[in-house]
């Protein structure tokens, strides 16, 4: 672990932190956010399949992420520009896979916020933090106080509606569907295809 | 002759029970059988939920903030408007906890980690993963878990008893049951009812693929997200599976909202409250 390194992103972590609670955590967290690409993929001018393909982005190039519409991110990739990928073609992030970090967007700023709180030396420590393990449920007694104040956040339905309208959310009727997934068995096929018309 | 006779035998039996494939069973076993698939009330569903749910609440408090605390109720509240359980007692609540995970109790209690909270970037993200665990509950995957295979032995009868010792056991399974996970099929269900549901609510029902591209992209080695990903498929597997459901069955409610601006709004609001003082 590079201590240094560490230090420096922690004084960096602060300074966005306290330039986020100022400004917008929106914009800080997008513009956080920077990416690896998991496979080779068609870069496109718009989120379709049919989109104009741009280029094909190489497996491991960086790219910054601007944002997310449905299934596809937009992105920009260096020399090939911008242009739109599919979202689970990209891994968040800007470490090497080895080393990629558990602490992403909001969660890097939280973890400089309350380290701050508890730490004089600004390190980041990535193992032994407080949270629900196995064992911790094993040896978990109740709480039954803890339980019954959570009464006091329930909602009524009437309220959840209207905060629901609030936010622009219109209800849909949809039915519920099965799916069999057979992506795997897709792709058999199209090989087998491509191998007769070859 | 004989055989007609065991034959009609066997069939009134299965009329009878309402289950075709025991026909084979022995009368012992079609007796524990019978006595596990007595079905489980919905109020002891409710009983069974809150003691787990106070157990689990004994390893992680509820986050200390009333307005946060509010909010994810008013969500989770209007994605139970979109299921065929609105009635049930629907609790949500964030854990002061930085471990990444999620929660579903039988009877309508749902809880997700501040650490899970933290990695979300829009309320259609929070939707996503409120409506898989809602989608749990509503199927009671728990509560079929523990009638299965050694389950069966340590709660599954115990599911229905009366008896005060053989709930406190039903409690202790149902909480082991967070440190061992749901069946895999059933998780990949609650991503395409949970999907399905976001969408119902008027969300984007991408925002739960966007939670797991990004649980895809946390470093599994990691003690926040060991217990998850011990309990869960992989997310790169639920991932391109969910992008096939998705695309194939949901792909024109991609526009709906996503809420970012209303959800960093709160964000922004929780993190000031607990920054520290000085």
């Amino acid at each position: 672990m590079n201590l240094c390194g560490h230090n420096t992103n922690m004084n960096a972590n602060r300074l966005l932190l306290l330039a986020g609670l100022l400004l917008s955590v929106t914009t800080l967290v997008q513009a956080a956010q920077s990416g690896i690409m998991r496979d080779t993929a068609d870069l496109r001018a718009a989120p379709y399949r049919d989109a104009k393909l741009i280029s094909r982005v190489p497996k491991q190039t960086k790219v910054g992420i601007i944002r997310r519409r449905g299934g596809w991110l937009k992105v920009e990739v260096g020399d090939h520009g911008q242009g739109w990928v599919r979202l689970n073609q990209v891994r968040v992030g800007s470490n090497p896979e080895q080393k990629k970090s558990s602490f992403l967007g909001l969660s890097m700023l939280w973890r400089s916020m309350t380290t701050g709180r508890s730490s004089s030396t600004g390190l980041v420590a990535t193992t032994g933090i407080r949270g629900i393990s196995a064992e911790d449920l094993k040896g978990a007694k109740p709480d039954p106080a803890a339980l019954a104040s959570l009464d006091a956040f329930t909602t009524s339905g009437s309220d959840a509606s209207h905060h629901a309208a609030n936010g622009g959310l219109v209800p849909q009727k949809i039915k519920y569907s099965e799916h069999k997934y057979k992506k795997k068995k897709k792709k058999k096929k199209k090989k087998k295809k491509k191998k007769k018309k070859g | 002759m004989a055989p007609k006779l065991v034959k009609t035998i066997t069939v009134a039996t299965c009329i009878a029970v309402g289950i075709g494939h025991i026909a084979n069973t022995s009368a012992l076993e079609l007796g524990s059988l019978l006595k596990a698939i007595k079905p489980v009330s919905e109020k002891r569903e409710i009983k069974i939920g809150r003691g787990i749910a106070a157990n689990l609440l004994g390893a992680a408090a509820p986050v200390d903030d009333r307005e946060l605390q509010i909010y994810v109720n008013r969500i989770g509240k209007w994605i139970a408007l979109q299921t065929e359980k609105p009635h049930l007692p629907w609790h949500f609540a964030i854990l002061d906890t930085e471990s990444v995970n999620a929660f579903a109790m039988p009877g309508g209690y749902v809880f997700i980690t501040r650490g899970l909270l933290l990695l979300m970037r829009d309320e259609s993200e929070l939707a996503g993963v409120l409506a898989h665990e809602i989608s749990h509950v509503i199927k009671r995957h728990a509560l079929k878990t523990m009638r299965k295979g050694e389950w069966a032995k340590l709660g599954g009868q115990a599911l229905t008893s009366s008896s005060g010792q053989d709930f406190q056991q039903v409690l202790n399974v149902g909480t082991e049951l967070f440190s061992r996970g749901l069946d895999k099929k059933d998780e990949f269900m609650a991503d395409y009812l949970g999907a399905t549901l976001a969408a119902r609510a008027g969300y984007d029902p991408y925002g739960l693929l966007a939670v797991l591209q990004t649980l895809a992209s946390v470093n599994p080695t990691d003690d926040a997200v060991a217990l998850m990903f011990k309990t869960h498929p992989s997310p790169e597997e639920r991932m391109d599976r969910l992008t096939d459901f998705l695309d194939d069955k949901l792909g024109k409610y991609a526009e709906q909202a996503v809420n970012a601006e209303r959800f960093a709004r709160i964000m922004q609001g929780h993190m000031k409250r607990q920054q520290p003082s000085g």
